[in-house]
């Protein structure tokens, strides 16, 4: 009977729903939680009158929070400084990630050496991210950022321009951090063109090169799509390691500029989950502060959101364009 | 008539091995000129291993090692100054199962074309059309030229692989079973289509079909568990083979 029961195999999908079941409720009682908290922050719930007038209130008021400066409570420059960091972040870890990826699956041979790189890169992605920015101030800001100030700047030293915390650091710190995922997430979906897509990209003349860059790169590009994900949503919540590499808890001035690149790549941002942590721990009106940190959480979240989103309908696009039956080798 | 024919490839002691399992054990063989050449055999016996070794297809997968020499032209295709691409374009293959690239029906066609450099819409419209023709898929596909590839059943993607490959017009081509998912009028069409081509290429041609290596081939190899059995005039062969093996396969006696 109990045997029966074991090979019908109820217990497993009973433990499975419910691992399925625990997951959702948990997520889902995340976001409802935050969700609670920070929908009725800025109803204006003093103010008596008609409950259209309170209606337009209410979206006036959140629209101030979201495009005021940080002087006027609002959390724009924080907004702001998560999508600058987060794009400038996915330039540089995408073609580095995928360039690597392909170094270590197509050209590099298997052997002792290639084990090594391919166990250190998995481990990259073990290392405390606190250490990436404990690395970043040491190499990018004083080793890199000094030598542009002694290269190029040398007429305002000793006032550093890039041998100070700014947003360029920031994005090559979560570069770096993130670029384990991008390696290694790439590197599958290199690993999961069928064989014989290749073989017959050669067949018909092609050099490595040219499979490479017809066939391998095309086919990989969902997977690439899928490990930028990842890296999004992990460098938007870092903050203890970005501390030392120019996140600041209120920015100067935007990092923006009239000009040609139109970004002040020195200047020193704020982001979403710094402003979360020092208006949840570390003003002095904690009490007061605490539904706005809520607010800002839901913001964070819906930022990730729309990044996701974006970046999901680009994945659903170019698997279309490379739509493909399973080719079994 | 032997006088006449040239040799487009020769094999000399050609053996290939994969990981430490002999494929292929000392095959000497010479494939005439502007005619086609069938290849029989049990399965598992090397044919393909054969054909791959005609472009050096095989040092593309895990672990091989081939010893040997084949020469096209009288040129040694394993010499380390021979440029593999450009002998996979003279000598091109079809492999046994079809492996479409996932694009377009026209881009599928279009490919090799464009690896040549080839970059004009007009030329290449008509050149994909024209391979495509040949291998009595045109009618089947016009309307759905920019369709996916995979889409297509497994006839027509076996008839899209053989148009992709006689696109970029190949010396030779190497043909692993290119009729064994298809009804018999396209069979009919792409034996037809390897009828034109010997005129102006070299044909090799796998297949477990005895009749159709009567039918289409003017040579036929037999070979058996790695070495090459008996190689003759496809006439002779079927008629009168000199070896009992090749005559108790052929007649479907065998093991
Ligand atoms: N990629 C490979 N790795 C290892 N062994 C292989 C590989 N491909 C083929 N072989 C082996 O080489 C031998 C010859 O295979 P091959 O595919 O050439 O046979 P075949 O004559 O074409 O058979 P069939 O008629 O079934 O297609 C077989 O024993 C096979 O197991
Ligand atoms: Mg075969």
């Amino acid at each position: 009977m109990l045997r029966n029961w074991f090979r019908q195999g109820t217990p497993w999908i009973w433990l499975n729903a419910g691992a399925v079941a625990l997951s959702l409720l948990l997520v889902g009682g995340l976001l409802a939680f935050i969700l609670l908290q920070s929908i009725g922050v800025f109803w204006p719930g003093d103010m008596s009158g008609h409950i259209g007038t309170k209606l337009l209130q209410y979206l006036a008021n959140w629209w101030q929070f979201l495009s005021g400066s940080s002087s006027d409570g609002g959390i724009f420059p924080a907004i702001l400084g998560t999508v600058l960091m987060v794009l400038l972040m996915s330039v540089l870890v995408t073609p580095l990630g995928v360039l690597a990826a392909v170094y270590l699956h197509e050209y590099a041979k298997e052997g002792p050496l290639l084990r090594v790189i391919r166990v250190a890169v998995h481990n990259l992605a073990g290392v405390p991210s606190i250490v990436f920015g404990v690395f970043g101030l040491g190499f990018f800001v004083y080793f890199l950022g000094g030598s542009i100030d002694s290269l190029f700047y040398r007429d305002s030293l000793p006032t550093p321009t890039f041998g100070a915390p700014g947003l360029l650091w920031v994005s090559l710190t979560l570069a770096l951090l993130t670029l384990p995922v991008v390696i290694v997430a790439t590197e599958q979906g290199l690993a999961g063109i069928p064989k014989n897509l290749r073989l017959g990209c050669f067949a018909l003349g092609a050099t490595k090169a040219e499979v490479i860059w017809k066939i391998v790169l095309p086919q990989a590009s969902p997977a690439m799509v899928t490990a930028l994900m990842l890296a999004i949503a992990r460098a938007a919540g870092e903050v203890a390691p970005l501390v030392f590499v120019g996140v600041v808890k209120s920015a100067p001035s935007l990092p923006l500029s009239s000009e040609f690149p139109y970004l002040q790549l020195q200047q020193k941002i704020t982001s979403l989950s710094m402003h979360i942590y020092d208006a949840g721990l570390q003003s002095p009106n904690a009490q007061l502060a605490e539904p706005l940190v809520f607010a800002s959480a839901l913001v964070l979240i819906t930022l990730i959101f729309i990044l996701n989103l974006m970046a999901y309908r680009l994945r659903k696009r170019l698997n279309s364009r490379y739509r493909q039956r399973a080719v079994e080798e | 008539m032997t006088a006449k024919v040239t040799a487009k490839l020769e094999v000399q002691d050609l053996s290939l091995k994969f990981a430490d399992k002999t494929v292929l054990q000392q095959v000497n063989l010479c494939i005439p000129e502007h005619k086609i050449t069938a290849f029989i055999g049990p399965s598992g016996c090397g044919k393909s291993s054969l054909l791959r070794s005609f472009n050096r297809m095989n040092e593309l997968l895990e672990d091989t090692e081939t010893t040997g020499r084949v020469l096209l032209d009288g040129q040694n295709i394993y010499h380390s100054a021979v440029e593999v691409a450009e002998l996979r374009r003279r000598v091109g293959i079809v492999f046994q199962k079809p492996n479409p690239f996932p694009h377009s029906v026209y881009e599928n066609v279009a490919f090799g074309l464009r690896l040549q450099g080839i970059k004009q819409t007009r030329q290449l419209d008509e050149l994909v059309e024209s391979a495509l023709r040949k291998a009595a898929l045109w009618e089947e596909v016009r309307d759905r030229l920019h369709d996916s590839a995979v889409n297509l059943s497994g006839g027509q993607q076996q008839r899209l692989v053989i148009a992709r490959a006689i696109a970029i017009e190949p010396e030779v081509l190497l043909l692993d079973e290119p009729a064994s998912a298809l009804d018999p009028i396209s069979t009919l069409k792409i034996e037809e289509l390897m009828y034109d081509l010997k005129q102006h290429y070299t044909l090799i041609i796998v297949t477990h079909n005895m009749q159709q290596a009567a039918r289409v081939s003017d040579y036929t190899a037999f070979l058996n568990m790695g070495q090459l059995i008996e190689f003759d005039e496809t006439n002779k062969m079927f008629t009168d083979p000199s070896q009992r093996a090749t005559e108790d396969y052929i007649t479907g006696r065998f093991g």
